[in-house]
């Protein structure tokens, strides 16, 4: 026992003075696998949770204790450091009064449906392991990065929770915890695919609307469930993220909606800001020549 | 009940901002202003030194120190910051010139080697004018990097205000030049160098036109923004009349011979780039 703790603090001291001896050391990356990702059906969604849930469990995230905001039945609120799944709960309510003196709920006939005034649209929202990150752009550690399932992955170990992937992502995805300083968001869980297993969100859900698997196989099953609810009539099903914009890389985990992307949260037409970064340098770069080149005139002219 | 389109209705997530906020508060604005203020300095003094070495020699090695000193906070400040200061040097292991936090450490961590071996050659004695005068040239490229990133790291990103602040890496770069300018004027005005000063007048009113111009562009690029805030408004005008009001003021001021108003020019004209810093880095907590 005590040789087991003496052999592992030397192992320990070794490690280190190897990082510190040679800090640009870089293990050999795994070779390329399969692109996979989640495709989330939101019309087949039940606002159940056991996504969020079993993310938590499977993830050991602690709990976010249990508070309701006040003006929706979603008690989770947002994508944290410690819920890296959460289930939005879109309530389009119409504000309209009941009549007075009317009973407020009546008994429904068996195989009806009941006419509310508006709906609910319930959505499991997730890092969207978009194929060019602005995150993994962003990260100046390297601790954001593409692993061998083109996912985007977060090693919390090399994080310095500099924060500049949260300022990044156009998603709002990605949070600094209070407890440890560092960045944290979904992994896809790596550790599971990495041993063929389903990631624990989609494993749990009931009704298949979160669905993982290669991510070419998930664009032509969720085109041909769009063909299908437009079929049914439901002209306003569309997939988000499955193809790039203009402005924007394809999403690794896509959505399929049925109302704008803004009423889920999402942004209308999400924009990689490093489009615009080369420009940016070369105005900043020719401001500041300029800011020389003027000083310089003086100082020649200055007699 | 048939799914429509009822987006007009009301939900509670298309009303919400959808970005996150970074934890960039008051420490990140100093950093701006520091970073600024050091390599301001540092490149007006090497640009004057290796142009005017006669009127400049003197008063670059003060400068030099100066410019050593906020370096040393800015780099403080900077690992303040972090949510682990003690992994400050995880980005030290990373070169990665597409971002730019990562090119700005590295430039920051060059310009300041160069930096250091000026201050502390100073003080070890004289030194071969070649050698300084390479030190000087070595740190300027890192130097002239260091004030580019600061503005491009916010603009590179998708936080409101930020995101459409095109001109903000164009308005940080002129007023670095514009505050190392006013650096050098003071330490002229306290050695009384009339060469020098005389010069650094001149090309701290030129610099204070450079920088009101790119501030009105910034300021242009920001008004769809500034639109949006749901508070702040009193203090978005403000700032923004106090500055240009500066840049009007001090621009008549530097010329003044007198040093009582040169002193309240900088003094004027440091605050209000502070200011505009930190409305620039609050922007997107305030909408």
């Amino acid at each position: 026992m005590t040789d087991s703790v003496h052999n592992d603090s030397q192992t320990a001291r070794t490690n280190w003075l190897e990082r510190v001896l040679t800090p640009f050391q870089r293990g050999t990356p795994p070779a390329p696998r399969t692109a996979t990702g989640f495709y989330t059906d939101t019309t087949v969604c039940i606002g159940c949770k056991a996504c969020e849930v079993a993310c938590k469990q499977w993830n050991q995230l602690p709990s976010d204790g249990f508070e309701w905001t006040g003006k929706s039945y979603d008690n989770t609120g947002e994508l944290s450091a410690t819920s890296w799944r959460h289930v939005k709960f879109v309530e389009q309510l119409l504000d309209t009064e009941l009549p007075q003196n009317t009973a407020v709920v009546e008994p429904l006939q068996a195989g009806t449906v009941p006419d509310l005034p508006g709906r609910w649209l319930m959505m499991s929202d997730v890092c969207k392991h978009c194929a060019t990150a602005p995150c993994e752009q962003a990260c100046p550690t390297g601790s954001l990065i593409q692993n061998e399932f083109e996912n985007i992955y977060l090693q919390s170990d090399i994080c310095n929770g500099c924060s500049y992937c949260i300022a990044a992502c156009p998603f709002g995805v990605i949070t600094r915890a209070t407890f440890d300083g560092h960045a944290h968001k979904c992994t896809l869980c790596y550790d599971r695919q990495r041993d063929d297993l389903t990631p624990a969100c989609a494993k749990a859900c009931p009704t298949e609307s979160i669905q993982y698997g290669p991510i070419d196989e998930l664009r032509e099953r969720a085109r041909e469930r769009v063909s299908e609810l437009q079929t049914l009539g439901i002209s306003d099903a569309y997939l988000y993220g499955d193809e790039a914009s203009e402005s924007y890389s394809q999403l690794n985990s896509f959505y399929l909606l049925i109302d704008e992307p803004s009423a889920y949260g999402l942004p209308d037409n999400p924009v990689n800001p490093w489009l615009f970064m080369k420009d940016d340098y070369l105005r900043s770069g020719l401001t500041g020549v300029t800011a020389i080149v003027m000083l310089l005139m003086i100082l020649w002219l200055g007699g | 009940m048939q799914p429509t389109n009822q987006s007009s209705l009301p939900t509670n997530y298309a009303q919400n901002g959808i970005v996150k906020s970074p934890h960039w508060h008051w420490l990140v604005v100093f950093d701006v202003w520091l970073n600024n203020l050091t390599s301001g300095l540092f490149l007006v003094a090497a640009c004057s030194e290796l142009f005017r070495p006669t009127d400049f020699s003197r008063l670059a090695n003060t400068a030099y120190l100066v410019a050593w000193f906020v370096l040393l906070v800015d780099l403080l400040l900077l690992v303040l910051d972090l949510g682990d200061p003690k992994r400050f040097h995880h980005m030290l292991r990373v070169f990665k010139p597409s971002s730019p936090m990562s090119l700005g450490t590295w430039c920051l961590t060059v310009y300041s080697l160069p930096l250091t071996l000026l201050v502390v050659f100073q003080y070890i004695g004289s030194i071969p004018d070649g050698f300084h005068r390479a030190l000087v040239i070595t740190a300027i490229p890192p130097a002239f990097g260091v004030m580019l990133y600061k503005g491009v790291l916010f603009s590179t990103s998708s936080q409101p205000g930020w995101r459409d602040a095109r001109w903000l890496g164009s308005y940080l770069a002129s007023s670095t030049i514009m505050l190392g300018c006013l650096q050098l004027l003071l330490i002229a005005v306290f050695f009384d160098e009339p060469a020098a000063t005389r010069l650094m007048r001149a090309g701290t009113a030129v610099t204070i036109v450079l920088n009101a111009l790119t501030l009105g562009l910034l300021f242009f690029d920001l008004r769809p923004t500034l639109r949006k805030m749901r508070a702040s408004r009193g203090v978005v005008r403000v700032t923004w009349s106090v500055a240009f009001a500066t840049s009007a003021i001090t621009f008549g001021m530097v010329w003044d011979e007198s040093p009582v108003a040169t002193m309240f020019a900088a003094g004027a004209l440091l605050a209000a780039t502070l200011w505009v810093r930190s409305a620039v880095v609050w922007l997107p907590h305030r909408i």
